[in-house]
């Protein structure tokens, strides 16, 4: 007799502990994959290397208001809505060049205040933040230097 | 008089900037002396437990959880509340207080109390401030002068660390400084520019409290030279900012002579009316709610200037039924703080070749320069500004992929932003008070305070010529894309509330009088914030640590005399 840990097996539940937000596991893996289209992996790590979509969880369900938080969940699922529509199938099962045709019509618009539009921009800002603050990019892009040392008024830029 | 264990020659309720003080200058001349902290105590070095960490350490990239923030709007205003120092912060819920007027009260209970988070501005005052309310009729004549603190603001200087220019200026007169840091070279050029342009406006460097060249008196501290982090709020390593943590109450310590108590909220002061004088204080575990009674010849009440009249308000005695020293009915009156409410900003096109290395802890700084030979303008006094100029980055975040990746991995340097940022003096009023809410008290039995603060009309046209003036300066400067604000924060959120217990002549028309003496209970001394009798517009710490080492030196000598 197998025992299957009931975590595996539970999909309607994210990897990481939410205190206000649902997220499906299938909604989560789409939020990965939309994260990497944002930022992707290039010779250097993109967004999954730093676990982005889980920065962009967290911070929706830690740091944003209910109202802000609903509008999320109610705009992932107009997102899911919109891939189906315009691609046949959810955004996971795309492939590169179908995601890119997706966001180009996000992007298209500018100031687009439909609900995929705000979910895709909150994601997209979440997912910048976690990059340039990454431990990737504050040591081998922009260097952070915690201890200075020095303070020069004016260099050469 | 108590038990031999809970006696000693001195008490200094509050560990903060000036309670520090009060504790390294008395211990220093072998008083045994007992310093009251009713927070937790936060240990130099050991009790800094971000201060190492970097960016992404931080789970929520330093901002605060929105929970945090619904159930504490209050300090949730406050800059520096951020997830790196939030634990040095009072949470709205840990100690309620009636607001009849909205004011934001910015407090940090532990040991250094503030001083662990202060901005480490240091402006001395000069002969213009200390000369402004009986030059232009206000609140009552500062019993003090430039002269009568100046030797002073020296010692302090001295031990603290200052780093400044001399700039000969007789707004902001000179001090002991160690080597300034650069200004940028925009903040440069704006000092240049304004020095050609105006003849009595000034752009200097800001003077602060942080090592740049450590004397020997900061390695005698076992404090290092500052390195340039700008994470100060974190508590710092190297001791390179002063605070009491880093500072004065570790000196004191190594004397032998200190006593620290924390967890200890003051009640009241003990008056005995038959010696016609204080005999101590009481106090209540903030954990255990268990009262003790501490005796001495002295008390120095340092507790922050709001906690400073509540205590006062709330010792009562036969002698004083509205509050230990009150009895002209003016204590808990007269309380002042400063305008912080505008800003201006712009950009500026020129110097593109030229940008910083480094960070600093400071910035520019312009001294007041309205009302201060005459009165000139239609409001009474003036603000002082901060200023400052950094390169910004253009930071292309349009579409997403791969384009996007290697536009943010571009470190390309945008404009110079430029910002100031107005410190202005408002004017002591009796219907800007503070008092104890009759009805409700606060978890240790202590009446809670009602805080009843308000801008008046002068504020108002202050604020309106600050954006006037300073826009015209931007703009002959041939800064662009000038913005001005105005943040209608409430009083409070300067973090500088001053008075209450201000400093006179009369015991009529003041409490305390030119040593920080309660004029009606002479071995009661008032050192912080509530001391002041006016506000003028430098940040005010710095005097408050000298008037506190003045007072404490006077006391010293008046028990040598026995007079206390």
């Amino acid at each position: 007799m197998a025992i299957i840990p009931s975590c595996l097996s539970d999909k309607s539940k994210s990897s990481i502990l939410l205190k206000k937000i649902k997220i499906s596991s299938d909604d989560e893996m789409m939020l990965a994959e939309l994260c990497e289209t944002i930022i992707p992996k290039t010779t250097t790590p993109g967004a999954k290397d730093i676990s982005a979509h889980l920065f962009v969880l967290k911070m929706v369900d830690d740091c944003t208001s209910k109202e802000a938080q609903e509008k999320f969940t109610s705009g992932l699922a107009a997102f899911n809505d919109l891939c189906k529509t315009s691609a046949g199938k959810h955004f996971t099962a795309c492939n590169k060049e179908e995601r890119a045709t997706i966001l180009k019509q996000l992007v298209a618009v500018k100031d687009d205040a439909s609900a995929p539009a705000a979910f895709f921009k909150t994601v997209k800002r979440y997912t910048i933040q976690a990059y340039t603050s990454s431990e990737f990019f504050l040591t081998k892009v922009q260097v952070y230097e915690l201890v200075p040392g020095r303070y020069h008024g004016c260099v050469p830029a | 008089m108590g038990n031999q264990k809970n006696t000693f020659d001195v008490i200094v309720i509050g560990s903060g900037i000036s309670g520090g003080w009060a504790a390294k200058e008395f211990t220093e001349k072998g008083l045994k002396t007992l310093v009251l902290e009713r927070g937790a105590d936060v240990k130099h070095l050991k009790d800094y437990p971000t201060t190492n960490k970097m960016p992404w350490e931080f789970e929520h990239r330093n901002e605060i959880p929105n929970d945090i923030k619904e159930a504490n709007p209050v300090v949730s205003r406050c800059y520096a509340f951020r997830e790196d120092a939030m634990h040095f912060f009072v949470k709205d819920t840990d100690h309620p207080y009636v607001q009849e007027k909205p004011f934001d009260w910015i407090r940090g209970y532990q040991t250094g109390g503030k001083s662990l988070l202060w901005a480490r501005q240091t402006q001395r005052w000069s002969e213009y401030d200390f000369d402004g309310p009986r030059r232009d009729g206000f609140a009552v004549d500062w019993p003090i002068r430039y002269k009568d603190l100046a030797p002073w603001y020296s010692h302090v200087e001295k031990f603290a660390g200052i780093s400044g220019n001399k700039d000969g200026l007789a707004v902001l007169p000179d001090g002991e400084f160690l080597p300034a840091l650069d200004l940028s070279c925009v903040e440069n050029y704006f000092k240049d520019f304004v020095a050609k342009t105006y003849h009595n406006r000034h752009v200097i460097y800001g003077r602060c409290a942080h090592i740049t060249e450590p004397q020997k008196i900061h390695l005698d501290q076992g404090r290092a030279q500052c390195q340039k982090r700008n994470l100060c709020q974190r508590g710092c390593p190297f001791g390179g900012y002063f605070s009491s943590n880093s500072s004065t109450l570790p000196w004191a310590e190594r004397t032998g002579n200190l006593t620290m108590v924390t967890h200890a909220v003051v009640h009241s002061i003990i008056y005995d009316d038959k010696a016609g004088k204080a005999t101590g204080v009481r106090v209540i575990d903030a954990n255990t709610k268990k009262a003790t009674e501490y005796f001495a010849r002295i008390v120095f009440v340092n507790a922050g200037a709001l906690n400073t009249n509540l205590i006062l308000l709330n010792s009562i005695s036969s002698r004083f039924s509205a509050g230990i020293g009150n009895e002209n009915g003016l204590l808990g009156k007269y309380v002042a703080f400063h305008n912080y409410r505008a800003r201006v900003s712009g950009k500026y096109d020129g110097m593109l070749d030229k940008t910083t290395d480094g960070r600093s802890p400071t910035s520019a700084y312009i001294p007041r320069f309205r009302n201060v030979e005459k009165q000139e303008t239609n409001f009474l006094r003036g603000y002082a500004a901060g200023f400052s100029a950094n390169r910004g980055l253009n930071r292309n975040t349009e579409g997403f992929g791969e384009e996007l990746k290697s536009n943010i991995d571009k470190h390309e340097l945008g404009p110079w932003y430029v910002g100031s940022h107005m410190m202005g003096e408002t004017i002591p009023k009796e219907t800007n008070f503070v008092a104890l809410d009759k009805d409700l008290k606060d978890e240790w039995g202590i009446p809670r305070l009602k805080i009843s603060i308000d801008y008046d009309d002068n504020d108002e046209k202050m604020v309106k010529d600050y954006q006037e003036q300073l826009t015209e300066m931007f703009t002959r400067a041939g800064f662009y894309d000038i913005q001005t604000t105005d943040s209608k924060q409430a009083p409070g959120l300067d973090i500088h509330e001053m008075g209450g217990v201000r400093m006179g002549h009369d015991p009529k028309t003041s409490l305390l009088n030119e040593w920080n003496q309660l004029h009606a209970c002479k071995n009661v001394f008032v050192t912080d914030g509530a001391c002041m009798t006016s506000t003028s517009t430098q940040n005010p710490s710095l005097t408050y640590m000298a008037l506190t080492a003045r007072a404490a030196d006077y006391a010293i000598k008046e028990m040598k005399r026995s007079n206390i």
